[in-house]
């Protein structure tokens, strides 16, 4: 039946949303199904274009069964529309959280990722490798439009954020409010040789701990790098 | 330029409450980072002078004296004895009210302390209140109610501001070997209040996005909504908008019917899809004042005597939370 | 989302905390220093045995590092927490009026500054039981028939955490009783949000 397919793809996409907590990986972007529904679609504009032409206004005013023929056609071909969009917005909200909980690094939600956190599977590793795995899947689950938009969404922020960056970096985390100044983080992924704002080099090799000023690592507990003890 | 207390009060205004004049922080935070950036001492002089009390600093006095003649021998007075301020015998009355020289000689209206427990904040006055205190407060309206609320360009700034020269300030004396443990105590102070005031900041600006993002288009076809926006804020609105629609667009509308690919139908059911804040979203308020009686659905009234707190929907109170009678909790 | 998810049904209980942080209270400080300027003030001298009073964060950060007693705001003793026990229990029909952060206040306090205070153990069954008398006269409040009145509710003496917990809850008991009124086909008529996304509603 008519919008059949556009109901299976909002259905599924509503039950991705309902889990939240972990957040699960964007689910493969649904080529197949969409392009089907865009074909319905436009064989249902078709279809009302000839109607309407093959008969002319005459009947459309007289012809009863026809005009609720084409209202009907008219109507699905709406709602696919709708459906079609609400299932991109959601996605757009996925992606867009993901670029936020990713501390505003595209390039870390693009790359592939891999080599990052191999090795051993202790429990303190569990949250580096759930989220190397949801990355290195984001690009491919992503539609090339999907990357078009995550790229203009970063483009867009990087400027909204140019205005702040000499006081704050808006990616910082407002997950919580800050307590201490200090804070004891421990090393759950390596991330190798970083400046600190006040120019100290540290080395962040997995396990080590560290009590450093929050602000200057406030990025790489953002990233799954460090882990607050 | 000076942030630490001291003779603070002649460098910045009189009382952190009231907003600085700006062409005097301006022109005295030029000279200051002129002066660093030559490495010239009277940078660091001034900087060390804040936090490490010195015996003398009348001279630095001098030119707050022309601006404020009348109180400027009761200043001098007032920041001397500070600085012998353990000197006094332990409990001389520095605890209750510690900034009641201040406050008079400087000018500064009631440097609000903060309400006692019992106080309440809902006594305060807007003016009484410090800009952390104002920052909080429009923090937790943002949050609180689905409208957006009037962008705080000013406030802002202020903090924005104080969160520049303090930054400098920490950044110099943390490096400067001279620096005392008390003085890196006090840097500690001042990092650790930053943080917090950083949050704030970043929270409030987040929350408008989230709301700009969700109602961008609404917020781009209705300009009397854009005086509450700042610039940026606007410019993202249009651009976020603009950059959705392109995507909806390259993904799904040009493979539609030409008449299917507009981006503002109002659907069979009355929604629209432009959408907007959703006034009948219940807000918690409480009356500062007296708001009167409003209406409900059926015809039953509610009142909102003063001192009340209400979970009620946004568009029958939005007036008293503008005005300022109602604060959303 | 620039706002993350938890965030967006309002004021967390870290976050209410957080502004329970900046309301004062009086220390006694264990060392001596200066003044210091911060951008919410000027505090101290810090010199014991005198009070100073500061922002409760800068007493809490002074407490951990054991530089400071703090002086407990006077509602946190035992005799006030029993008599406010006492009127709440009393008290069917409302709330009594409590400082705006008392909970929030009492806990940090009671996990920093626990030596400060009065027969801790105390203080703390005592919050606890005012607490759930609280909670239980909102719940047998919530069953009352018509407690709702459509979309509004009086709250009044509920303290902020208190209306976190609950709200969540109510505005999406609202949305629905909302969803169930005959809509009124008129202008005002505000479209209703839930399961609504830009361009298009959720079919379930």
């Amino acid at each position: 039946m008519y919008g059949d397919l556009a109901l299976q793809l909002v259905t599924a996409s509503h039950r991705s949303t309902l889990s939240t907590t972990p957040q699960l990986p964007l689910p493969k972007y649904a080529l197949p199904l969409i392009l089907s529904i865009c074909l319905e679609t436009r064989q249902l504009g078709q279809s009302i274009t000839t109607a309407a032409e093959q008969h002319g206004q005459v009947s459309l005013s007289q012809d009863k069964s026809l005009v609720c023929n084409l209202t009907v056609q008219h109507l699905s071909a709406r709602r696919n529309k709708r459906c079609l969009l609400a299932y991109l917005s959601t996605r757009v909200g996925g992606i867009k959280e993901r670029w936020w909980d990713s501390g505003g690094s595209l390039a870390y939600l693009l790359s592939p990722q891999a080599g990052l956190g191999s090795g051993s599977g202790t429990t303190t590793d569990m949250r580096g490798n759930d989220l190397e795995t949801n990355d290195k899947d984001l690009r491919s689950n992503l539609s090339p439009q999907e990357i078009d938009f995550m790229k203009g969404y970063n483009n867009l922020m990087l400027d909204y954020k140019s205005d702040f960056l000499d006081i704050l970096d808006l990616n910082a985390s407002i997950d919580r409010p800050p307590k201490e100044l200090m804070v004891d983080v421990r090393v759950i992924r390596d991330a190798g040789e970083i400046f600190l704002e006040n120019g100290e080099k540290v080395e962040f090799r997995k396990g080590e701990r560290f009590r450093l000023n929050r602000s200057s690592i406030e990025r790489l507990i953002v990233q799954g790098f460090l882990e607050e003890v | 330029m000076s942030f630490f207390d001291d003779e603070a009060e002649a460098d910045l205004s009189p009382s952190p409450i009231r907003r600085p004049r700006p062409n005097q922080r301006a022109s005295s935070s030029r000279e200051g980072s002129v002066s660093a950036s030559i490495g010239g001492s009277s940078f660091m002089d001034r900087l060390r002078s804040t936090v490490s009390p010195q015996p003398d600093p009348r001279h630095r006095h001098q030119s707050e004296r022309s601006r404020s003649k009348a109180s400027a021998s009761v200043y001098d007075e007032s920041s001397l004895s500070n600085y012998n301020g353990r000197e006094h015998e332990p409990g001389s009355g520095y605890g209750g009210s510690l900034l009641g020289d201040e406050d008079e000689d400087g000018g500064g209206s009631g440097l609000d302390m903060g309400d006692g427990f019992e106080g309440e904040d809902e006594d305060e006055e807007e003016e009484d209140m410090n800009d952390v205190k104002k920052l909080s407060k429009c923090w937790v309206r943002e949050r609180g109610t689905v409208e957006l609320g009037e962008w705080q360009g000013d406030l802002i700034d202020a903090v924005f501001d104080k969160l520049e020269q303090q930054q400098k300030m920490v950044n110099t004396l943390r490096s400067d070997p001279q620096t005392s443990e008390e003085e890196h105590f006090k840097l500690m102070l001042v990092q650790t209040e930053m943080e917090r005031v950083k949050f704030l900041v970043r929270s409030y600006v987040r929350t408008r996005l989230h709301k700009i993002e969700k109602y961008a288009h609404y917020i781009t076809l209705t300009p009397n909504m854009h005086h509450l926006l700042s610039g940026a804020e606007l410019s993202h609105a249009r651009r976020y908008t603009e950059l959705l629609h392109t995507h909806f667009q390259h993904s799904v509308l040009d493979s539609l019917p030409e008449w299917l690919r507009k981006m503002d139908d109002t659907y069979g059911d009355g929604l629209s899809m432009v959408s907007k804040p959703n006034r009948n979203t219940p807000v918690l308020i409480y009356c500062k004042k007296d708001c009167g009686e409003i209406t409900l659905e059926g015809g039953e009234r509610a009142a909102l005597a003063r001192g009340t707190t209400h979970l009620v929907k946004y568009k029958l109170v939005d007036r008293w939370i503008n005005l300022g009678w109602a604060e959303v909790l | 989302m620039a706002l993350p998810k938890h965030l967006q049904n309002g004021l967390t209980p870290d976050e209410l905390t957080f502004l329970a942080e900046e309301e004062t209270i009086d220390i006694v400080p264990l060392f001596s220093m200066t003044r210091v300027r911060l951008l919410s003030g000027i505090y101290g001298p810090f010199q014991p045995p005198s009070a100073a009073q500061v922002p409760l964060w800068l007493a809490l950060s002074l407490k951990r590092k054991r530089k400071c007693r703090i002086v407990p705001p006077d509602w946190l003793g035992i005799d006030r927490l029993q008599t406010l026990l006492k009127e709440e229990r009393e008290n069917a029909e409302s709330f009594c009026s409590l400082p705006r952060r008392f909970i929030e206040t009492s806990k940090v306090l009671l996990d920093v500054a626990p030596d400060d205070l009065m027969q801790p153990s105390t203080l703390r069954s005592l919050l606890k039981d005012l607490r759930e008398v609280r909670q239980a006269k909102i719940r047998i409040g919530l069953q009352s028939e018509g407690v709702m009145r459509g979309s509004y509710l009086q709250v009044t003496n509920l303290t902020p955490l208190e209306l976190t917990e609950l709200k969540p809850f109510l505005v999406k008991a609202m949305g629905i009783m909302q969803s169930l009124e005959p809509r009124k086909d008129e202008d005002e008529e505000e479209e209703d949000e839930i399961g609504r996304v830009a361009g298009g509603d959720y079919v379930e």
